[in-house]
C-alpha cells in the first residue's frame, strides 16, 4: 500500500490501538478534528474517547498525567500539536519522564510516546517552524526518534510505541505529505536506536535525518550521473546515536558531510562531529563539514526569509561536490 | 467498606515512630552522618490519620518530602526510610541514586517523585486515569505545600482532574510559609477554597494537627470519593516545627511565628485528647516510646551498617535492560 | 576499650568547614550516643552535634571559637563498645571504570592531519624524527622540536669541524662548482632563515622629493667645503626613517619566541654591498643625530670597509634597515629582512618623472620607498601609516 507520511502514522496509531487496550491517545484537537495535521482523524469515533482523548490546552498536564498513567500500567501516546509548544512540558519531560527509570533503580519505567511535527519550509514563522531536537538530545532515559519517510515512520513508531522507555517522536510537517512510499504490515517495525544507510557510497557520506534524507538521496543520485558514490546515512535515532553505524559508514569515504535543520551552533550534527572527531580522526580525509541553518532565532514568516533560513539545503549538491573533490 | 473501629494506639504508634525517627535523623545529620534532612515534624497528624484511611492495595499516593508518616502508613518501614536517608544500595525508593525523602515505591503504590516541587500532582491525576479505564476501584492522593500552589502544574492538575472527573484527593500541607517565604507574600487568598470554586472540585479545610479531627473529616471525604469516584481538595492546616531543612536555620521567622507555630504540636495535641478522652493511658504511651525508642536505635545501626551502592552500577538502568523489569 | 576521634561533621550540601562555638562535655565525663557534644557553627547553620559514640572524654582537641576544617579530629572519646568499627568495603573507581581506549583505536604510527601537513611545510624526512607519542606516535610538538633543532643547530660548513654529509655537486663541460667563502656562506645562512622564519608582507608607496632635491642642491656645495664629505640624498633618508619610525614604533621591534620585543632605541642598519659580500653596519640612535652627523658617519663606515677593518660590534644592534637600492639604479625592489628586525626600506632611485597635480602635468623628482615587514608584529593599516609618516618627514628633513 502506497501511503504518505501522515497517513502512514495513522495507520500505525490505529493499528496498535487495535494491538493493545492499554494504549490510548492524549492532546490538543486530537479527537473529532483529528489533530492539526489529522495524523488521528477518525480515530476517536472508531475506539471513542476514552481512548483518543482530547485534552485541555496544557502540555505540562498532557505529559505529567501521561506519565502518572504509565506509572499505572497505560502506554500513552501523547501528540504535541506543533514542537515549538513543546516547551512548557519541558519540566515533565525532562526532570519527570527522561529520569524515571534510573531514579527508582528500575522499579518504575516510562513506557510513553511523544509525537510532535517539527520543521519549517511551510511558512509558519517562529513559532510553528523549529526544529526542537537539540534541546531533547541532551536526557539520558529519554529516547529522541526522527523518521525519514513514510514506511519508516509507521514501523518506527510502532516500535516507539511498544517500547518501555519514553520515546520523543518528531515528525517534519513538510514530510508529512511531500513523500509517498509502500509502507510495511501491521507487524513490520524497525529498531529505533539504529541508523539507518540509505545509499552506500566510497566518495563522500552525508549524515542527516527527517525530511532531509530524502533530499540528500537526490543529491547522491544527481552527482552518481557524474561518476561519483555518495553515501547517505539516516541517524533515526537522534539520541542516543548509533556510533558504531555512524563510525563504520564514515570510514568507508574518510569524508563527511553533515546536515540539520536546526541552528548549526550546538546542532546534534555537532555531537555527531564530536564523535567522528573523537573516534577516528586518524580515518577521516578531509574536515568534516557541517551544514545547518544559520544561527537567528527561528524561521521568518516572509517567503524571502524563510528561504534565506533554508538557503544552506540548497547548497547540498555543490558542497558535497567541493568535498568529493577535496 | 466496612468501617472497622478507630485504632487509636495504633495511630499514636506511627505518631511517635515518626516523630522519633525524624529526630534521630537530625542527630545523624548534626553528626555528619545523613547529608540532608527535611522535615515533616508539624505536619504529621492529619498524616497519621489518612493512612489509616486508605487501603494500600487499590490506592495509590504521590506524596511529597514531608510525608515521612504518611509513607510509613503506607508500607515502608523504619528500615527502608533510614536507608533512604543513608543512601544505601537497598534503599528501596531510588537504590541512593536520589536525594533522602524523595519517596516511591512501585510495590507500596507509592509514585516516584522528584526534586521540582508539584509535578506529581499530574502524576496523579495519570494514576487514577489509569485506574478509571482499567476498571479499577480505588484513590490516589497527592500531596504538596500551600507554596507550590503558584506552581503551573498544580493548575493544570486542578483542571484535568475536574475536566476528566478523576478520583484524586489534592491535599495541600499549608504550613503557612515556602521555605522563607511567608504566605502573604505567596498568595493573597486567605485560604484554598477558591480554587475548589474555581476547577469546580470539592474543598475542605481541616486541622492538620489534630489527628482526631482529621481522621473524622478525611473519613467522610474518602468515603464519599469511594462512592462516587471525583477529585477532591484538601487545604490541611498544619506547623512546621523545624526549618525548612537541615542546611536552613530558620532565623528568618519572626517571633510571632514560632510561637504559633510550637503550640500546635500534633503529638502533645493528640497526647492530651488520648489521656482526656481516656483512650490510651499515660503507661500505655510510655510503653509504645520506649519501644520505638529501642527498635530506632536498633534499626539506626543496621542502616549505618548497610551497604553503599557499588560504584559500578553508575550506568546501570538509563534504559531497559536485558530481559526488562 | 580503645580511642576513637569526633570529627567536625559536614552539614549542608556545601560545608567545608565549622566553627566550635562550645563544648557541651568536659574532659573525664561520660558521655552516650546521640548526646549533644558541642554546639557547632557552619555556614549554613548553627546547631548542636551529637556524639556517634559512647564512652568518656579523653581530650578537647580545639578550643571553642576555632574553626576547622570538615573530617578534622576535635574530640578524643575513651570508647566502651567492643566491636570493632564496620568497614564497609567498596570496591575502588579505578577498576570498575573502565579505561579509556585510545590505544586500540591508534592506527600504527598514525600521523595527525597537523603532523602530515607540517611535514610537507618543513620538507622533514619523517623517519628522521623521533616520536614521543603514544607507541611512538610522531606528535605536532616532535615536529616543532625537530625543527627548532634543525633551525638552531650550528652551520656545519663554517663553525663545525665535525664530518657533515654534504651532498657534492658534480662539475661538467657546461658548469663549474664555485666553493663560497665563509662570509658568503654565512650571509646565505642568514638570508634563508630571515625569509623562512619571517613572514615577509610588501609595501611601496611614491614620495615626491622635489623639495628635498632643491635644497641638497642648494646646499651641497657649501657642505663638501665645509664637513670634507659629499652630502649625498641617502642621510636625509636615513634621517627621515628614524623619526618616522619614533612616531611609528611598531616597526621598531622583533617578533620573538610568540612575543613582541619592543626597542627603544632606533639604531638604524644601512646596507653597504661590495662585490664580494654585504654589509649591515649600524648607525646608533639614529633618530638622535642629524643629517650631517649620518652623512659624515656614513663616510666612516664606508672608509672602514675598504680598508677591510670594520669591527664586528659596528654591526651589531641595528633595529630596523635602511637600504640605498637607488644607488645601483633600481627603481622597485623587494628586500629581505634582517632577521630578528620587523623591517628593512629599501630607498629607491630619484627619477623625475612627469605627474599630475591639480590637473596640470608637472616634472617632480620622485623615488619609490619600498618596506618588507614582519606580518607577525604588524598589518598593512600600520604598514601604510609608517610610509605616510615617512613621507610627510621627507619633506621636512633639514640637513
Ligand atoms: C520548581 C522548584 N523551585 C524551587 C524549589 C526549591 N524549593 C524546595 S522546597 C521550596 C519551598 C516549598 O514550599 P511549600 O510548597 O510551601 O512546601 P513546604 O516546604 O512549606 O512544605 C522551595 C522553594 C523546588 N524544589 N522546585
Amino acid at each position: 500500500m502506497k501511503l504518505n507520511m501522515i497517513d502512514a502514522i495513522h495507520l500505525g496509531l490505529q493499528e496498535e490501538l487495535v494491538r493493545d487496550e492499554k494504549i490510548y491517545l492524549i492532546g490538543e484537537d486530537i479527537g473529532r478534528k483529528g489533530g492539526a495535521f489529522g495524523a488521528t482523524k477518525g480515530l476517536q469515533e472508531q475506539f471513542g474517547a476514552d481512548r483518543v482523548m482530547d485534552a485541555p490546552l496544557a502540555e505540562s498536564g498532557i505529559v505529567g498525567m501521561a506519565l502518572g498513567s504509565a506509572m499505572a500500567g497505560m502506554r500513552p501516546v501523547c501528540e504535541i500539536q506543533f514542537a515549538d509548544f513543546i516547551f512548557p512540558a519541558f519540566n515533565q519531560i525532562y526532570s519527570e519522564v527522561s529520569k524515571l527509570r534510573y531514579r527508582t533503580n528500575n522499579d518504575f519505567e516510562a513506557p510513553m510516546v511523544i509525537r510532535a511535527p517539527y520543521g519549517g519550509g511551510i511558512q509558519g514563522g517562529l513559532y510553528h517552524s523549529q526544529s526542537i531536537e537539540s534541546f531533547f538530545a541532551h536526557m539520558p532515559g529519554l529516547r529522541v526518534v526522527i523518521p525519514s519517510g513514510p514506511r519508516d515512520a509507521k514501523a518506527l513508531l510502532k516500535t516507539a510505541i511498544r517500547s518501555n522507555d519514553p520515546v520523543l517522536f518528531l515528525e517534519h510537517k513538510k514530510a508529512y505529505r511531500s513523500l509517498v512510499e509502500v509502507v510495511g504490515d501491521a507487524e513490520e517495525c524497525f529498531p529505533i536506536d539504529q541508523a539507518i544507510m540509505k545509499k552506500q557510497g566510497t566518495d563522500c557520506l552525508i549524515i542527516t535525518y527527517g525530511l532531509f534524507v530524502s533530499k540528500a538521496v537526490k543529491v547522491a543520485e544527481k552527482l552518481a550521473e557524474e561518476g561519483y558514490s555518495v553515501g547517505v546515512l539516516d541517524l533515526v535515532s537522534i539520541y542516543p546515536l548509533d556510533q558504531a553505524t555512524i563510525l563504520d559508514a564514515a570510514k568507508a569515504s574518510g569524508k563527511v558531510l553533515l546536515l540539520s535543520e536546526g541552528n548549526k551552533e550546538g546542532n546534534v550534527i555537532s555531537e555527531v562531529a564530536a564523535v567522528l572527531a573523537e573516534e577516528i580522526l586518524f580515518e577521516l580525509d578531509a574536515p568534516i563539514k557541517r551544514l545547518a541553518a544559520p544561527d537567528v532565532p527561528a524561521v521568518p514568516n516572509a517567503k524571502t526569509l524563510e528561504d534565506a533560513y533554508l538557503h544552506f539545503s540548497e547548497t547540498l549538491e555543490e558542497e558535497t561536490r567541493a568535498l568529493i573533490l577535496f | 467498606m466496612q468501617k472497622t473501629a478507630i485504632n487509636y494506639e495504633k495511630m499514636y504508634e506511627l505518631l511517635i515512630l515518626a516523630r522519633k525517627i525524624d529526630e534521630r535523623f537530625w542527630q545523624l545529620n548534626r553528626a555528619g552522618e545523613a547529608p540532608f534532612v527535611i522535615s515533616g515534624k508539624g505536619h504529621e497528624g492529619f498524616q497519621v490519620a489518612l493512612a489509616q484511611l486508605l487501603n494500600q492495595k487499590i490506592d495509590w499516593m504521590a506524596p511529597y518530602y514531608r510525608d515521612l508518616p504518611l509513607v510509613l502508613g503506607f508500607g515502608e518501614t523504619p528500615k527502608s526510610v533510614f536507608l533512604n536517608l543513608l543512601s544505601k544500595a537497598d534503599d528501596t525508593n531510588s537504590g541512593g541514586r536520589q536525594m533522602a525523602f524523595h519517596w516511591g515505591n512501585q510495590a507500596n503504590h507509592i509514585l516516584s517523585h522528584s526534586s521540582p516541587v508539584t509535578t506529581q500532582f499530574l502524576h496523579a491525576c495519570g494514576v487514577a486515569l489509569a485506574l478509571k479505564k482499567q476498571g479499577q476501584p480505588g484513590i490516589v492522593v497527592t500531596t504538596v505545600g500551600d507554596g507550590s500552589t503558584s506552581q503551573g502544574d498544580f493548575h493544570e492538575a486542578l483542571n484535568f482532574a475536574s475536566v476528566f472527573n478523576l478520583p484524586v484527593l489534592f491535599i495541600i500541607e499549608n504550613n503557612h510559609i515556602a521555605m522563607s517565604v511567608a504566605q502573604e507574600d505567596q498568595y493573597k487568598q486567605k485560604d484554598f477554597s477558591g480554587f475548589g470554586q474555581a476547577y469546580q472540585i470539592k474543598y475542605a479545610k481541616i486541622d492538620g494537627t489534630n489527628v482526631m479531627s482529621s481522621y473524622q473529616d478525611l473519613q467522610k471525604i474518602i468515603e464519599e470519593m469511594r462512592a462516587e469516584p471525583q477529585p477532591v481538595l484538601v487545604e490541611a492546616d498544619v506547623v512546621r516545627l523545624t526549618a525548612h531543612s537541615s542546611d536552613d536555620d530558620g532565623s528568618y521567622l519572626n517571633e510571632q511565628e514560632r510561637n504559633y507555630q510550637e503550640n500546635k504540636d500534633p503529638v502533645t495535641i493528640f497526647q492530651q485528647e488520648l489521656l482526656a478522652q481516656q483512650l490510651l493511658s499515660q503507661e500505655k504511651m510510655t510503653e509504645i516510646e520506649e519501644q520505638i525508642s529501642d527498635l530506632i536505635d536498633e534499626v539506626t545501626e543496621e542502616a549505618l551498617a548497610a551497604a553503599d551502592p557499588a560504584a559500578d552500577t553508575l550506568e546501570q538502568f538509563v534504559y531497559e535492560e536485558g530481559e526488562g523489569k | 576499650m580503645s580511642i576513637k576521634m569526633i570529627e567536625m561533621p559536614r552539614i549542608g550540601e556545601s560545608s567545608v568547614e565549622g566553627t566550635l562555638v562550645k563544648w557541651l562535655v568536659e574532659p573525664g565525663e561520660k558521655i552516650k550516643k546521640y548526646q549533644p557534644i558541642a554546639e557547632i557553627m557552619t555556614a549554613k547553620v548553627t546547631t548542636e552535634m551529637p556524639s556517634m559514640l559512647s564512652g568518656i572524654v579523653q581530650e578537647q582537641l580545639i578550643e571553642e571559637m576555632a574553626t576547622v576544617a570538615v573530617g578534622e579530629a576535635i574530640l578524643a572519646v575513651q570508647t566502651v563498645e567492643k566491636a570493632v568499627e564496620e568497614q564497609v568495603v567498596q570496591a575502588p573507581l579505578k577498576e570498575t571504570i573502565s579505561q579509556p581506549n585510545t590505544m586500540a583505536r591508534l592506527p600504527e604510527k598514525g600521523l595527525s592531519p597537523s603532523v602530515r601537513r607540517l611535514s610537507k611545510e618543513h620538507q622533514i624526512d619523517l623517519t628522521q624524527v623521533t616520536g614521543t607519542g603514544i607507541r611512538g606516535r610522531i606528535t605536532k610538538k616532535d615536529i616543532a622540536q625537530y625543527v627548532q633543532n634543525r633551525n638552531q643547530s650550528p652551520q656545519p660548513q663554517v663553525t663545525s669541524t665535525k664530518k657533515v654529509e654534504v651532498k657534492k655537486l658534480i662539475a661538467s663541460d657546461t658548469q663549474q662548482v664555485i666553493q663560497p667563502s665563509p662570509i658568503r656562506l654565512a650571509i646565505a645562512k642568514h638570508m634563508e632563515e630571515s625569509k623562512s622564519d619571517i613572514p615577509h608582507a610588501w609595501m611601496m608607496v611614491e614620495a615626491d622629493v622635489t623639495p628635498l632635491v632643491k635644497r641638497r642642491e642648494q646646499l651641497k656645495h657649501h657642505f663638501l667645503e665645509e664637513n670634507g664629505v659629499k652630502l649625498t640624498y641617502f642621510p636625509y633618508f636615513v634621517k627621515a626613517v628614524a623619526i618616522a619610525l619614533k612616531k611609528v614604533p611598531l616597526l621598531n621591534a622583533s617578533w620573538q619566541n610568540n612575543q613582541i620585543l619592543q626597542h627603544h632605541e632606533i639604531n638604524l642598519s644601512i646596507a653597504v654591498g661590495t662585490d664580494k659580500a654585504l654589509f649591515t653596519p649600524v648607525i646608533m640612535h639614529a633618530d638622535q643625530k642629524s643629517v650631517r652627523d649620518i652623512a659624515v658617519e656614513i663616510q666612516q663606515i664606508v672608509q672602514h670597509i675598504r680598508a677591510g677593518n670594520l669591527h664586528q660590534v659596528q654591526m651589531e644592534g641595528g633595529t630596523f634597515t635602511v637600504n640605498n637600492t637607488g644607488a645601483f639604479g633600481s627603481v622597485l625592489s623587494k628586500g629581505i629582512i634582517n632577521a630578528p628586525q620587523g623591517g628593512i626600506l629599501q630607498v629607491e632611485s630619484i627619477v623625475k618623472r612627469p605627474v599630475v597635480i591639480d590637473d596640470m602635468i608637472a616634472i617632480r623628482s620622485m623615488v619609490n620607498l619600498c618596506l618588507s615587514f614582519d606580518h607577525r608584529l604588524l598589518d598593512g593599516v600600520m604598514a601604510g601609516e609608517f610610509l605616510a609618516t615617512l613621507k610627510e618627514t621627507l619633506l621636512q628633513t633639514e640637513a
